[in-house]
């Protein structure tokens, strides 16, 4: 019989999944969440193939039309069609702030578990070096960027991971400093478990909480911090179409034309709402003892 | 080991750190492309002017022999003169400094101020109407962007209800409308990591066994809860508040408020190397005493975290 | 629990959502009806506006502070290291010069009231205005003159318009005569005078010497009181003026970066007057009864072609200028704000001569193509600067997109302003870019400073900002002769034929002179738009 240590780990940690995802599913405002983030990556995959109109074709006569029954979402500075531009820049912006929260938030996580953990030189040198990160304005990042490895996507991303990943170093290194006081991680080194092993293993998901929350508030900002840096040379060229770069040309149209900046906007808001609910159900699911403790109350 | 001991140590780290950065930022602003004599004269101006600029201001020297000169009179404290306003950086920022002061602190107290309880109280009471406004005020401060806000407040506040100036700075009317912007950009992701930091330990050991003792909620937030979810607050405050510190370039450009963050984007944007530097210098000067503040304050708030952090020195 | 919580985040969506359309609504709310603007806006014709000036007793309002809105913070207040027009805009208030401009771009008397120019025109003597005082109390003479022209001329002080007017010596014949020396004859030498030689008193050219200057005294209708640094700047009426005083006795000089928010601070009535407006809000400032302000600027917009791959043909350049229709980006990319070039020079120019337009024509374009040997197109790269020009990167992505129609696939590249102009000043070979989205403003409306400048091979770079690398020995001959002749008749000629040969080979694509977009309370009367457009005055203006 197969009834080894190994394979009730592996039960305990499918049931535990389980469990994980049956707290998720009982939030069905997170699930409508969940579904919207699924339409999103549907529509980032066969959005231009669905587009109603050529997204590049313009017609300046048509300049800043609003919505009609023509053009749903009216049309922008030059006359091109806001819906097929919003369907075929979903990729780029959805991606854009995707990878470069992942690279930003992991490196910092990482970076942040052995600063707060291996603590003396290893803490110093990684918090000196931080500090020098947080202050180092995102703005002179971008030029620089610009200047010696090129305009275009990579550069963006680039420049927005640097800049988000410090804060992640200091927020997971403060949890981390109050994780390893706990009797549990007193109990695991005394194991003998090697380091690496206890910081991803017991103390990296004592302080994942923050890190989502960070993660999901992020990702909106992420576009935003896109949207400013267009005139910089940073992100997709145009013509193609790219939300964030849709808000910083549309803007100076706030008030004359809004609904060229006020679509794109609205459609970033969405995106951003339903990660922010998912981050937040997530979070919760994870962590079931708040959750039965929550109804005691 | 003592508290002394321990600033004693931070701070000396402090100036290696700021030393490694003044030649790291020193060679960023040098290296980027662009002409600062260029710049001054315009566009139009013609060659023969524009070298003889370079020439009065050095930039023609080897760029080892500029580092040289700058880190020589940076370590007497002086930072150098514009290229733009042939004026000390000093005196520029110093000019700006009490602006940036004003604003940041008002801010981010609003922030605080208003996002601790918001977060608290959704992390209690979740079906309680507050708890809805905090998620609300969250998700729609982070989805709006800054220039939005401000543009709005502007109008509804001074256009056509004619109560707060639409811009500038001098008195404390002129400081409502940007603080209460950045304030709202700010509650939200504060309010969220002040929830979540609540809930967790509301989870854990210590509250458990606390509940079992039978002790009040009151006495087991104030004991246990609060002192266990103020760090991962601290943590966000406290980057908030550098960032500020830094300068918060949108909301100044926007209600023309004379801070650190404008002068900054006009240094870099004119290629003004010494007052670009010093700028960057000077936040980054903010950043790591508000960093050694935060760590100190983590010490105070958790003990055990003392023990941590001050066995590394 | 979880529900609730995320059950807000959908009355989030909801809030937002009508945030957003509250604000939009309130935004867009049309004002009370508008009484009819009383400046009227400029006619391509006539670039030169003056509001109606008091005639005989106007009706003067007790008001006499003016706040003005201005986009930038000073520099510098060094009479001699002015660069930037809104600048000297402002300092021109404080100091004067030896000549000026009557409201037609002529050069009339001022400090000097008249003055004299040798026939082979090397010399100027100026007979000056006697009496006139500085704010410090020191006199107005002519070794205040030649002090003021030793330290232009002195290559340790900071002057970086030297070379635009390249005097050689000053000399002082008696207490109100000097004489002012060039190496060689300079045609625009006279304008250039009126525009950038601005005076000040000898005791601060003593004071300061060769360090840069940071008190501002001159002779001007205003004192200089105050700057706080990127915030305002404080004039007050000098007394003792010279000349006809201002209604108004104080001018605050607000400085507010966002062109939205300075349209906030005129519909609030926070300033009475404000520079730079957004074209977008036209409408709006018209709404609410404003008066709207639109002179042409100095400055020609165009796409410099560099002359390499298909560009170096002129048949290509030509198509080019065939397939962009200007006149629609005009009208709807620039709300009206620019001007159909005629020429490679805006018209208010002296020297200007109009050419027959390239009308946007895709069948010429596409034969002249077919003729150069593209009849599929090609590819290229156009690189412009963004928030530098009105609407810079909305005009590029214009362009764009009307080449595409003649199968020229235009890639788009922009960087930050000095990044901009170090790729510009790169060398030919080093370029890696085929067009470039510039503007060209002199501050001295004359011929020389825009052709010479641009269209001379000696101004190509990296010695200059020539940005198409232009090079034809024949117009070379023709701009240096142009900018010795002293006769203006001749001078006019010379121009036209420089014009006629660069108009043919369309080195650029010439798109518009651009104009600007200011506004001014409803009850601001009689400020002057001078010259060039880009500089108002506040000396004869009052509330009425």
């Amino acid at each position: 019989m197969e009834d080894s240590l190994a394979w009730r780990i592996k039960e305990a940690k499918k049931k535990r999944l389980l469990e994980v995802w049956e707290a998720f599913k009982s939030n069905r405002v997170a699930l409508v969440a969940l579904s919207i983030i699924v339409f999103v990556i549907i529509v980032t995959l066969i959005g231009p193939h669905i587009t109603p109109y050529d997204p590049y074709d313009f017609d300046l006569r048509k300049a800043r039309q609003p919505p009609s029954r023509e053009h749903i979402l009216g049309a922008d500075e030059l006359g091109r069609d806001i819906l097929s531009r919003l369907l075929v820049g979903a990729r780029y912006t959805v991606g854009i702030s995707v990878v470069s929260i992942a690279i930003g938030a992991s490196l910092g996580t990482l970076l942040g578990l052995i600063s707060g953990y291996k603590g003396g030189f290893s803490d110093s040198l990684i918090q000196r070096v931080n500090d020098v990160l947080l202050a180092f304005p995102t703005i002179l990042l971008a030029i620089a960027l610009v200047a010696f490895k090129g305009p275009g996507v990579s550069s963006l991303i680039l420049a927005i991971a640097v800049s988000f990943m410090p804060v992640y170093v200091r927020l997971v290194r403060a949890s981390v400093l109050q994780v390893v006081v706990e009797d549990y991680i007193a109990a695991v080194k005394l194991l003998g478990l090697g380091s690496w092993r206890i910081m991803l293993r017991h103390v990296l998901p004592n302080v994942m909480s923050p890190v989502i929350v960070q993660a999901t508030y992020h990702m909106g900002l992420a576009i935003l911090v896109a949207s400013a840096l267009g005139f910089l040379g940073l992100g997709v060229p145009p013509p193609t179409p790219e939300w964030g770069s849709m808000i910083g040309t549309g803007k100076v149209y706030l008030f004359s034309a809004p609904h060229i900046v006020v679509f794109p906007g609205l459609f970033i808001s969405i995106t951003i709402i339903a990660f922010n609910i998912l981050g937040d159900g997530l979070r919760d699911a994870l962590d079931p003892r708040a959750r039965a403790l929550l109804r005691r109350f | 080991m003592s508290l002394v001991n321990y600033v004693i140590y931070r701070l000396s780290q402090a100036f290696i750190t700021f030393l490694g950065a003044s030649l790291l930022i020193f060679l960023f602003v040098r290296l980027l492309p662009g002409d600062p004599a260029r710049l001054i004269a315009g566009p139009e101006a013609l060659e023969e002017d524009i070298q003889m600029i370079r020439a009065q201001l050095g930039l023609d020297r080897p760029l080892y022999e500029q580092f040289a000169t700058y880190m020589v009179s940076l370590l007497k404290g002086d930072l150098g003169t514009s290229i733009k306003y042939s004026t000390p950086v000093l005196d520029e920022i110093l000019a700006r400094l009490p602006y940036t002061l004003v604003l940041a602190f008002t801010a981010e107290a609003l922030a605080v101020a208003a996002a601790v309880p918001l977060g608290i109280l959704a992390a209690l009471k979740p079906r309680s109407l507050v708890s809805q406004l905090v998620s609300v005020l969250a998700v729609v401060g982070a989805s709006l962007p800054v220039f939005w806000t401000g543009l709005m407040l502007i109008f509804i506040f001074s256009v056509e209800l004619k109560l707060l100036p639409s811009s500038g700075s001098g008195s404390p009317k002129h400081l409502i409308l940007p603080s209460v912007t950045l304030a709202f950009f700010l509650i939200g992701n504060l309010a969220r990591i002040t929830r979540a930091a609540v809930m967790e330990s509301l989870a854990s050991n210590h509250v458990v066994t606390a509940r079992a003792k039978g002790l009040s909620l009151g006495k087991i937030l104030t004991r246990h809860v609060l002192r266990n979810s103020l760090i991962p607050i601290l943590t966000v405050a406290s980057v908030q508040l550098g960032a500020l510190l830094g300068g918060a370039v949108v909301t100044e450009t926007v209600f023309a408020w004379p801070g650190i963050g404008s002068l900054l984007i006009d240094s870099l944007f004119f290629r003004d190397y010494p007052l670009a530097q010093g700028v960057i210098m000077f936040t980054v000067g903010a950043f790591i005493l508000i960093n050694i503040v935060t760590d100190i304050l983590y010490a105070l708030v958790d003990p055990r975290v003392r023990e941590v952090l001050w066995k590394t020195v | 629990m979880v529900k609730a919580v995320s059950r807000s985040m959908i009355i989030a969506a909801v809030i937002l959502i009508v945030i957003i359309v509250l604000g939009v609504y309130l935004a867009l709310r049309p004002g009370a009806p508008a009484p009819t603007p009383v400046a009227t806006p400029t006619t391509p014709q006539t670039p030169i506006e003056t509001t109606p000036t008091p005639i005989a007793t106007p009706i003067v309002s007790k008001k006499d502070t003016l706040k003005v809105a201005i986009g930038i913070d000073l520099d510098t207040v060094d009479p001699h290291g002015q660069t930037t027009t809104v600048v000297f805009n402002v300092v021109r208030h404080v100091y004067e010069t030896l000549v000026w401009y009557d409201d037609k771009g002529n050069v009339i008397p001022w400090l000097a009231e008249r003055w004299e120019i040798s026939p082979d025109g090397l010399v100027y003597t100026f007979y000056l205005r006697k009496g006139v005082k500085f704010h410090d109390g020191s006199e107005f003479d002519a070794y205040t003159v030649k002090a003021n022209v030793d330290r232009w001329v002195d290559p340790t002080v900071r002057v970086p318009l030297r070379g635009q007017l390249p005097i050689m010596k000053a000399e002082v014949v008696d207490k109100y005569t000097v004489k002012i020396y060039f190496k060689e004859p300079y045609a625009p030498a006279l304008r250039a005078i009126a525009s950038y030689l601005l005076i000040t008193s000898s005791k601060i050219i003593e004071k300061y010497g060769n360090k840069t200057i940071t008190e501002a005294i001159g002779t001007g209708p205003y004192k200089f009181v105050s700057w706080e640094k990127g915030k305002r700047v404080v004039l007050e009426v000098n007394e003792g003026y010279w000349g006809e005083k201002p209604y108004i006795k104080r001018i605050e000089w607000l400085i507010i970066p966002d062109a939205t928010t300075r349209v906030a601070a005129l519909l609030a009535k926070d300033v009475d007057f404000a520079y730079n407006l957004p074209p977008t809000d036209i409408d709006r400032v018209k709404a609410a009864g404003l008066q709207l302000v639109m002179p042409a600027s100095n400055r020609i917009m165009f796409i410099a072609m560099l002359p390499k791959g298909p560009l170096a043909d002129p048949k290509v350049r030509q198509a080019l200028n065939y397939a962009v229709d200007k006149k629609a980006i005009i009208d709807h990319v620039l709300y009206g704000l620019g001007i159909d070039s005629k020429a490679p020079l805006p018209s208010h120019f002296f020297g200007y001569a109009e050419m027959s337009p390239y009308e946007y024509n895709i069948d010429k374009a596409k034969k002249l193509l077919a003729e150069a040997g593209y009849p599929q197109g090609f590819k290229i790269t156009l690189l412009h600067p963004t928030g530098r020009y009105l609407q810079d990167k909305q005009v590029a992505e214009a362009v764009q997109a009307y080449l595409s129609k003649i199968g020229v696939q235009v890639e788009l590249r922009t960087m930050d302003w000095p990044s901009f102009v170090a790729e510009i000043r790169k060398p030919l070979e080093e370029k890696t870019f085929d067009m470039v989205l510039l503007g060209w403003g002199p501050l001295v409306a004359d011929a020389h400073f825009t052709l010479h400048g641009q269209f001379h091979s000696k101004q190509a770079p990296p010695a200059g900002l020539a940005a198409a690398h232009y090079s034809n020995p024949e117009v070379d001959a023709l701009l240096e002769q142009a900018a010795r002749e002293l006769n203006e008749a001749k001078r006019i000629e010379l121009y036209r034929k420089a014009i006629e040969i660069i108009w043919r080979d369309a080195p650029w694509i010439f798109l518009y002179v651009q104009k600007w977009f200011y506004g001014a309370a409803a009850d601001l009367k009689g400020f002057t738009v001078y010259v060039d457009g880009e500089q108002i005055f506040f000396h004869k203006a009052y509330f009425g």
